[in-house]
């Protein structure tokens, strides 16, 4: 099989905020929400990105998206044949790229303008970029409902006579409207119901198969990532600890904190019932991250090193496309999800 | 487990709201019971009715708009004759005794559900000292004593600490402190973990799990997650907008589920290292405000729907002890048995 494209690179990205105190606001601090988290999506592919609250899922996506301008780092996006930077783009030279990325956002109560009919949230994107005319945006508007399976009838209606499920699917349509071709979805199903939730990830999936989309997906929920992504990113605190194929990260985790992570997850069937492994502790604060390994604070494996020295993020001996960033991944026997199910 | 003795019976539970737009008929005869010790877990989506119940169990309603029509809530307690929670005087004393002294309940949001202006240790002393009868020291002692028990270090220091000191895992074990610390017979749980990360949720289910080893209490689990359900109850109530649709032994609502709902459910979570395509239930979750009158709640969703769905409203119908379905093809079944 010949290997798909790249279609974004991110290097080395960092996000600081800063921590503000007293009268003169001066700066006392940085959150270091995201701190140097490098990968790549190739054209086509679902790219999950787990990880607990508070360790950067949402700010990389933010700054891929360019909502958010990153403190260093580069997010080269595919072009063509060319990758351009984008973390340096002034909002006018981010124009033409907001067609090519768009988010679909968590909170469908809270990302739609409830002052807005269907009409306008879903063919706004066309008319800021100038495109097309009032006629058409009407069709693409009645093309893309029909797409999310709603009917084009809701044209006129506002927000709040729909159904959760309903404004996800409209926040789904909205992102589709000016064909991107990276569609980074941040927590896309968590505030949905269980049963509504499967008809939004099917959708996803649909389109992705129609259209040949690339997803960046977040979610918290592991076996909602799991099911919707080939490749999966595990974040700790700012950074990435493990990288690989999807099946691999469930069954053969080569970082202590996605085993942990995996040998968490509430299964649902009673049979495999049997007492979950719950990691220790807390993630410490972003704005004062340990020294070294920033999980040897909760690593049941830390030795010495893992206090002093930082473990860079390389690819396994041995495992292709897979990486992890540990000092002892070649000789930990992690069991990860099968721990929970044998 | 019917045969074991309840800690509380729930008896055609009716718990409408008045709106402008007519009766909203939030619970509409439910009937469950709690076993002593055990785990009953309560499934639903959001509308189902799930905390209208738990908020009827301790009248917490908010009135006069919530009622409890009628029904009978009968707790157990410690005596032998059962106290009716339904007919208790929301306000009186009676009922004051019963919460947070016997039955006590954890909340879904630690973060709206704690005092921002009071500390940690202000609230839990407030309850002891009202219900245990215990002098400020001895009770600022035992809130020392229970935050040390749900795993709170510094439990010293932590207790003169505000709720926005606590971090979320934190304040949910601050929470589990506070209703256990009147040593309750009862636990309600709304949806104790929802708002927390699987690590924490892992943690905060075991906690729960030894405490009720250690304590003996009997809890009663609300919440959507089928995999929580999965790992903590013994028994589980299926609802749908506003009614018991199943009830069954844990093992039973997973490896048997009989109602369409129940199955279409379990079908629509995605399985780790399952890669076919999920079935979802169609359509939405109902709006109260307009179910249909006289149909089966899930026919409008249901795959297997019939022309009698919509005709009448099918009964509750034991299929074995314990074992309950609201589904008119378990019905038929039962009666051409």
């Amino acid at each position: 099989m010949k290997k798909a494209e790249t279609i974004l690179e991110v290097h080395d990205l960092k996000k600081h905020f800063p921590i503000r105190k007293g009268v003169f606001k001066s700066i006392v601090g940085q959150v270091r929400a995201v701190d140097g988290v490098s990968f790549s999506v190739r054209q086509g592919e679902c790219l999950g990105m787990v990880g607990e609250s508070g360790c950067g899922k949402t700010t990389t996506a933010r700054c891929v998206a360019r909502l958010i301008a990153p403190t260093s780092g580069s997010i080269k996006f595919r072009v063509g044949n060319s990758m351009v930077d984008l973390s340096g783009l002034s909002r006018r030279e981010l124009k033409p790229f907001r067609r090519d990325i768009q988010t679909v956002f968590q909170d469908p109560y809270s990302s739609l303008d409830p002052r807005m009919t269907i009409r306008d949230i879903v063919s706004e994107p066309l008319k800021i970029q100038g495109m097309g005319s009032r006629k058409e945006w009407d069709e693409r508007t009645a093309e893309l409902l029909g797409k999310v399976g709603l009917s084009s009838s809701y044209m006129n209606r506002y927000p709040h006579e729909f159904s959760g499920g309903q404004r996800q699917r409209i926040g789904i349509a909205r992102a589709l409207t000016l064909n991107p071709r990276l569609l980074i979805c941040d927590e896309p199903v968590s505030a949905l119901d269980v049963s509504v939730q499967a008809q939004v990830i099917n959708l996803l999936a649909d389109l992705q198969a129609e259209f040949g989309f690339t997803y960046l997906f977040i979610a918290h929920d592991l076996s909602v990532v799991e099911h919707v992504s080939s490749r999966i990113v595990v974040m700790y605190l700012g950074k990435i600890v493990e990288m690989a194929p999807r099946k691999a990260i469930f069954e053969e985790p080569q970082h202590p904190y996605t085993s942990a992570l995996m040998a968490a997850i509430a299964v649902a069937d009673p049979s495999t019932r049997k007492r979950r492994r719950a990691l220790e502790g807390s993630v410490p604060s972003p704005a004062n991250p340990p020294s070294g390994c920033s999980f040897h604070t909760r690593c049941a494996y830390a030795q010495e090193i893992c206090r002093e020295r930082e473990p860079k993020l390389s690819e396994v001996d041995g495992r292709e496309g897979h990486f992890a960033a540990c000092h002892f991944s070649q000789e930990l026997q992690l069991t990860g999800y099968k721990e929970r199910i044998s | 487990m019917p045969n074991i003795s309840p800690v509380l019976e729930v008896k055609g539970l009716k718990t409408y709201f008045q709106t402008e737009d007519g009766v909203l008929r939030a619970v509409d005869d439910v009937s469950f019971c709690v076993g002593r010790g055990e785990t009953l877990g309560v499934v639903g989506e959001s509308g189902c009715g799930k905390s209208v119940t738990a908020k009827s169990i301790l009248q917490l309603l908010p009135r006069p708009k919530a009622k409890i029509v009628s029904g009978e809530i009968l707790y157990y307690g410690s005596g032998d004759t059962p106290i009716d929670i339904a007919k208790l005087d929301p306000h009186g004393n009676d009922m004051r005794n019963l919460r947070g002294n016997e039955i006590s309940m954890i909340f879904q949001e630690p973060m709206t559900s704690l005092n921002p202006v009071y500390t940690i240790g202000d609230q839990i002393i407030e309850s002891v000292c009202l219900h245990l009868g215990m002098n400020k020291k001895a009770a600022r002692q035992r809130a020392i004593e229970m935050l040390e028990r749900v795993g709170i270090p510094d439990p010293a220091q932590r207790v003169d600490q505000y709720p926005h000191e606590f971090s979320g895992g934190m304040r949910q074990r601050a929470m589990i402190a506070m209703a256990l610390s009147c040593n309750p017979q009862f636990i309600i749980a709304d949806e104790p973990t929802t708002a927390l990360d699987v690590t924490v949720e892992a943690q905060i289910m075991n906690l729960m799990a030894d405490l009720q080893q250690e304590f003996g209490m009997s809890i009663m689990l609300i919440t959507h997650d089928l995999g929580v359900i999965a790992d903590m109850a013994d028994r589980v109530v299926v609802m749908y907008s506003g009614t018991v649709v199943e009830t069954g032994t844990t093992e039973e609502i997973f490896h048997n589920p009989r109602h369409p709902y129940t199955q279409g459910l379990l079908a629509s979570i995605p399985k780790v290292g399952e890669d076919q395509r999920l079935v979802a239930i169609p359509g939405t979750v109902p709006n109260l405000k307009n179910l249909p009158p006289n149909w089966c709640y899930f026919a409008p969703r249901c795959t297997n729907a019939k022309d009698r769905c919509a005709a009448r409203q099918p009964p509750l119908v034991e299929l074995s002890s314990g074992r309950m379905v609201r589904c008119w093809s378990c019905a038929m079944e039962v009666e051409s048995a």
